[in-house]
């Protein structure tokens, strides 16, 4: 112990949301946040001053993982959206958006924070309850018997991430190619319990977008000694596969406790039990030999004498692929035979050119449910925002299999639910002030917080300027771009695409005050039409999140930084 | 050696450390109050109302400080709750001494002082509060309750501890999980259970509204299978606390004690036909090719603790291998993308474990101290009732004995009008010292609205004289943890009177329990 350091006191703050530069840090985080929301989105560029890499984003769950907010309170909602977006793959940056503007509505009107927090709970009760309930007009079903709301779902999760830097052509091929991959992870046949299979996805830098395809199967590098002739050579399939999870590289050191005699050489020892591991897969007929990790250069010589295909350090990740996919068993252990059952098989073996990159194709035999995704594009940035993106889009496919409902995208599902949440709260306000033990003053303005906030997160979605506008009829999201004079008779259709512009529609600006009205339901014939949809299950977690998230910000009227 | 000499204790000193004291837990006092908010710049956060841990969040210095810090601890190691409280009270009842002697203050006033509040603690606080809270309460209000009153206990509590929405989600589920255990039967043995089990029979999940938190049936593991298959109604779990050696050669035995010979488990699984295998220590891979082979579950890593758990509700028996013991059904569950291994011992099926889900790891963690505490306090009550009358079965009377008193300052206020009354003949100045104190109680919990105080006052005053009382529901808190509150209180007010001088040493002090120790 070479010196004591006295413990200095902490640093204590009263009502932190009231500190002018907490406030102005939250102001600049929900512009960070905001600005990058929706296909319009300002693309942010991360990088560190002393080098290394720099990605040019606007996902929520890189951005906020590569940027850590110095404001404690920050931190804490940063953490939480990312928790979310860690279950739910999708809606972080609304999240994000919908809490920090909670947050500035209440201290930008300096009122009473307990009574805010639980008007806010009580909103969000109503919320939750219109969007389970089932004449919420809000969401659309999904119709699983077609392709065309999925589409629009993978669609919409794809044209919503601008770093991508795809054009609408290689948008939609993208998407496509996505729904594609996602419908061969369903395995066929009706068990009780159904496994959704997964898609390998392989990146290839600097090539076309175009040349992103989707196989079945597995694709795998291709070994260096490898030719396209020893595949012809094989003659045709299926084909017997071995797979070892434990090392076949001879070394002593991975052994653990063994006894020794005196007079034998162990390396020998050892590198002869691994050939009869060899000799008995060779007798047994198998064609490929797949080792999790390394395979000694002599086994492997010896393998390819006799005609077998050898991959070696395929990793724990492609290992658990190559087990559902042929049905083969892992062995542990090189000590015993591989036991008949063990064995997988292959339908094909084929190599295939993806780019610059040679990879050897694994086709399966039955249907297995696994897939690979080959994206490619031209830089290196772009292709990893592709690559997170295509991650997002999987994972809402898969919720939306699940729950076969999804949310009007573009702004239209926040802006009917402020407009019926404002037109509730109105109706009902003197009985819910009371049951929530504050004045109908309260109640209205903290409530008109609640609905200003779900409206900011629409308005967020509009970066160039141009004018978002709510229908008085619906409580559809409509933009007016800048370069246009306001003139509502060249609005055509609403953000999503449900609702198409008539005679006798009024619309009035996002965030001005209109006559009291609750929305209607849409026409009967239209639900097909929506082009722009979100995931219901993210979407609906991401509110209560926010929710719970911007009452705890609100909560804390007390800092306590521990200078230690 | 002595560094510095005399630096006197007054009466200033104290009152200031209180006074700073309060202020910080003033915040986030009642359910209207807030949060306090720690951070640390290694980046950990503490989010949390609970003013005890506020107060060790603070790592005071000063000496006073330290011995109301703990004070309070030792208070709520008994209680379960009230350190806010407590600090309010001893504020008030040092400032309300100050303004009472005035100049006049000095060390010999001070001792006397500080005998009085120790005498009355000893003597008279019984007294009052049987014949001044206890007897009037059973005859006000508390006849017209209606509701379960676990769940008036939990809210009571809930609402000093986590804000409003969560509060709503946490008191039935608490409740709830109670009543799983207890199976319906009033008794202070689930609580037990459950209270020193706490650690165990909760699982977080991040991520998800906490909304979605429920309550599982049977134990829950933490962590996924290995390896899982649907079994039937009623199999054998085979428990091993270590993973598993080849033993290649029959006869030879392990090579090392602390692994289990393969063997052994083998014969083990198939005599019993055990066909599931819980682990603590993470097996050879071989192990889980086997159990794929034969359809059998197997969970490895598992906390030690919580197969302990296991095994002890279970039941198990032991044999070569490991512990054996009966479930009912073995499953997993899915939370939130989240997949646990869960088991019901077939010897204890009112084992159930609670979820708790919140946004992320801050409000998650206050969610979790809150449950704990809520358990720790209804364990207190239980014991407490359950002294004082063995033989009764149900709350009625509870109720009716007045033993129970609605929260909102019902407590301090009888206790008011009671040592101001001319019914109550102790030490003059220290029941007006403490009859003005505890007012404080209801000042600070209605300080939004005075004029609710108020009203609330006359209400009790009115009903203190046969006033009409309407049937409510509420939070209910329990007379014995405010009576254990202000004997603490009064304590530890004479031992801050009664130090006259802090001396400042720099060799670290030896007291006889850590010769102990290092014995």
């Amino acid at each position: 112990m070479s010196r004591v350091c006295k413990r200095s006191g902490p640093a204590c703050t009263d009502r932190p949301l009231s500190d002018r530069a907490v406030r102005a840090k939250f102001d600049a985080w929900r512009h960070v946040v905001a600005s990058c929301l929706g296909p319009r989105a300002r693309l942010k560029q991360v990088r560190n001053g002393v080098g290394g890499r720099v990605s040019t984003t606007s996902t929520c769950s890189v951005l906020l993982a590569a940027v850590p907010p110095s404001e404690p309170l920050l931190k804490l909602l940063t953490a939480c959206v990312l928790q979310h977006v860690q279950r739910f793959g999708d809606a972080g940056l609304f999240a994000a958006v919908l809490g920090l503007s909670l947050v500035d509505q209440v201290t930008r009107r300096g009122s009473d924070s307990s009574t805010a927090v639980r008007v806010h709970q009580r909103l969000l009760e109503l919320c939750d309850l219109y969007l389970t309930s089932a004449d919420c007009c809000a969401k659309v079903e999904v119709d699983l018997g077609s392709c065309r709301s999925l589409l629009a779902l993978a669609h919409s999760g794809v044209s919503s991430k601008p770093a991508c830097g795809l054009d609408p052509a290689e948008t939609q091929q993208v998407s496509a190619l996505l729904l594609k991959a996602f419908l061969q992870t369903i395995p066929c046949g009706s068990t009780d319990t159904v496994r959704l299979g997964e898609t390998v996805v392989v990146g290839v830098e600097g090539e076309a977008v175009e040349n992103s395809a989707v196989f079945p199967g597995l694709l795998l590098d291709v070994p260096e000694m490898l030719h396209s002739g020893d595949l012809e050579r094989l003659g045709p399939g299926p084909y017997k596969l071995a797979l070892f999870s434990a090392s076949l590289s001879g070394d002593l050191s991975e052994r653990g406790n063994m006894e020794i005699h005196t007079g034998t050489d162990p390396e020998a020892a050892l590198l002869e039990k691994l050939l009869k591991v060899g000799e008995q897969v060779v007798r047994d007929c198998a064609t490929l030999f797949l080792c999790q990790k390394v395979i000694h250069p002599v086994l492997q010589q010896y393998l390819r004498e006799r005609g077998v295909v050898v991959v070696e350090r395929l990793g724990i990740a492609m290992l658990e692929q190559v087990t559902s996919m042929t049905g083969a068993q892992a062995a542990a252990t090189s000590h015993t035979p591989v036991p008949a059952e063990a064995f997988g098989w292959v339908e094909a073996l084929s190599i295939q050119l993806c780019g610059t990159r040679k990879m050897l194709h694994l086709q399966p035999t039955a249907n297995p449910a696994v897939c690979t995704l080959v994206l490619c594009h031209r830089n290196e940035s772009m292709l990893d925002e592709l690559k997170v993106t295509c991650k997002r889009v999987q994972h809402v496919l898969q919720l939306a299999l699940k729950d076969p409902v999804a949310l009007l995208g573009g702004g239209c599902m926040e802006t009917h639910l402020s407009a019926y949440i404002r037109h509730l709260s109105r109706r009902d306000a003197a009985e819910m002030a009371s049951d929530l033990d504050c004045s109908p003053q309260e109640f209205l303005l903290a409530a008109d917080g609640f609905c200003r906030s779900l409206e900011a997160a629409a308005q967020a979605l509009e970066h160039d300027g141009g004018l978002v506008l709510m229908d008085l009829n619906y409580g559809h999201c409509w933009v007016c771009p800048a370069d246009e004079e306001l003139d509502t008779s060249t609005l055509l259709s609403c953000s999503c695409g449900l609702i198409n512009s008539s005679a006798g529609m009024e619309w009035t600006t996002l965030g001005s005050t209109h006559p009291d009205f609750c929305p209607r339901p849409p026409p009967g014939d239209s639900t097909a039409r929506a082009c722009v949809l979100d995931s219901f299950p993210a979407k609906r977690n991401a509110l209560n999140v926010a929710v719970e998230i911007a009452s705890l910000i609100l909560d804390v009227k007390y800092v306590i930084r521990d200078l230690n | 050696p002595v560094q510095q000499g005399r630096c006197g204790v007054g009466m200033q000193p104290p009152l200031l450390v209180v006074s700073a004291l309060r202020a910080a837990v003033l915040r986030c006092f009642g359910p209207r109050g807030g949060s306090v908010f720690f951070t640390r710049d290694t980046g950990d956060v503490l989010v949390t109302r609970h003013g005890q841990k506020i107060l060790r969040s603070l790592q005071l210095e000063h000496p006073a400080a330290r011995l109301i810090v703990d004070c309070v601890h030792t208070h709520c190691q008994i209680a379960a709750d009230g350190s806010k409280s407590f600090l309010l009270l001893l504020s008030s009842l040092l400032s309300e001494m100050v303004s009472c002697c005035g100049a006049s203050w000095d060390s010999a006033t001070a001792r006397r002082l500080a005998q009085r509040l120790l005498q009355f603690c000893w003597t008279g606080l019984d007294d009052v509060i049987a014949r001044g809270v206890t007897q009037r309460a059973s005859s006000l209000a508390i006849c017209g309750y209606h509701g379960d009153v676990v769940e008036g206990l939990v809210r009571g509590y809930m609402a000093g501890r986590v804000g409003d929405g969560p509060a709503k989600v946490l008191s039935p589920l608490v409740c709830r999980f109670y009543q799983k255990w207890s199976g319906g039967v009033r008794g202070a043995e689930p609580v037990a259970v459950i209270h020193t089990h706490f650690s165990l029979l909760h699982t977080a999940v991040s991520g998800l509204p906490i909304g979605c938190s429920g309550v599982a049936e049977g134990l829950v593991l933490e962590r996924d299978w290995s390896a899982f298959f649907e079994h039937g109604p009623r199999v054998e779990v085979l428990v091993l606390a270590a993973s598993v050696c080849p033993a290649a050669e029959p006869g030879r035995g392990c090579v090392c004690d602390r692994c289990v010979a393969w063997p052994q488990v083998c014969v083990c699984a198939q005599q019993l036909g055990a066909c599931v295998l819980l682990s603590a220590a993470k097996q050879p891979d071989w192990v889980l090719q086997w159990a794929r082979r034969n359809r059998v579950c197997l969970a490895e890593c598992l906390d030690p603790e919580r197969l302990d758990l296991l095994c002890l509700l279970g039941q198990s028996r032991p044999t070569p291998a490991g512990r054996v013991a009966t479930a009912t059904s073995v499953r997993r569950l899915v939370l939130g993308g989240r997949r646990l291994a869960a088991v019901v011992p077939a010897h204890a099926p009112r084992a159930h474990t609670l979820l708790l889900c919140g946004p992320g790891p801050g409000p998650l963690d206050q969610s979790v101290s809150a449950c704990r505490g809520a358990v720790a306090m209804l364990h207190h009550v239980f014991e407490e009732d359950q002294s004082q009358s063995p033989a009764a079965d149900c709350w009625a009377e509870a109720l009716g004995s007045g033993r129970l008193l609605p929260v909102g300052g019902a407590f301090e206020l009888l206790l008011h009008d009671f040592l101001l009354s001319s019914d109550w003949t102790g030490d003059p100045q220290v029941s007006r010292l403490l009859a003005r104190a505890v007012l404080s109680v209801p000042g600070a919990l209605h300080s939004h609205k005075p004029r609710h105080f108020l009203q609330l006052h006359a209400h009790f005053l009115r009903q203190g004289s046969g006033g009409p009382s309407r049937p409510w529901s509420g939070g209910l808190e329990s007379v014995a943890a405010k009576r254990q509150l202000l004997s603490a209180v009064l304590q530890c007010a004479a031992k801050l009177l009664t130090v006259e001088t802090v001396l400042r040493v720099h060799a670290p002090l030896r007291t006889s329990r850590s010769d102990e120790e290092e014995d």
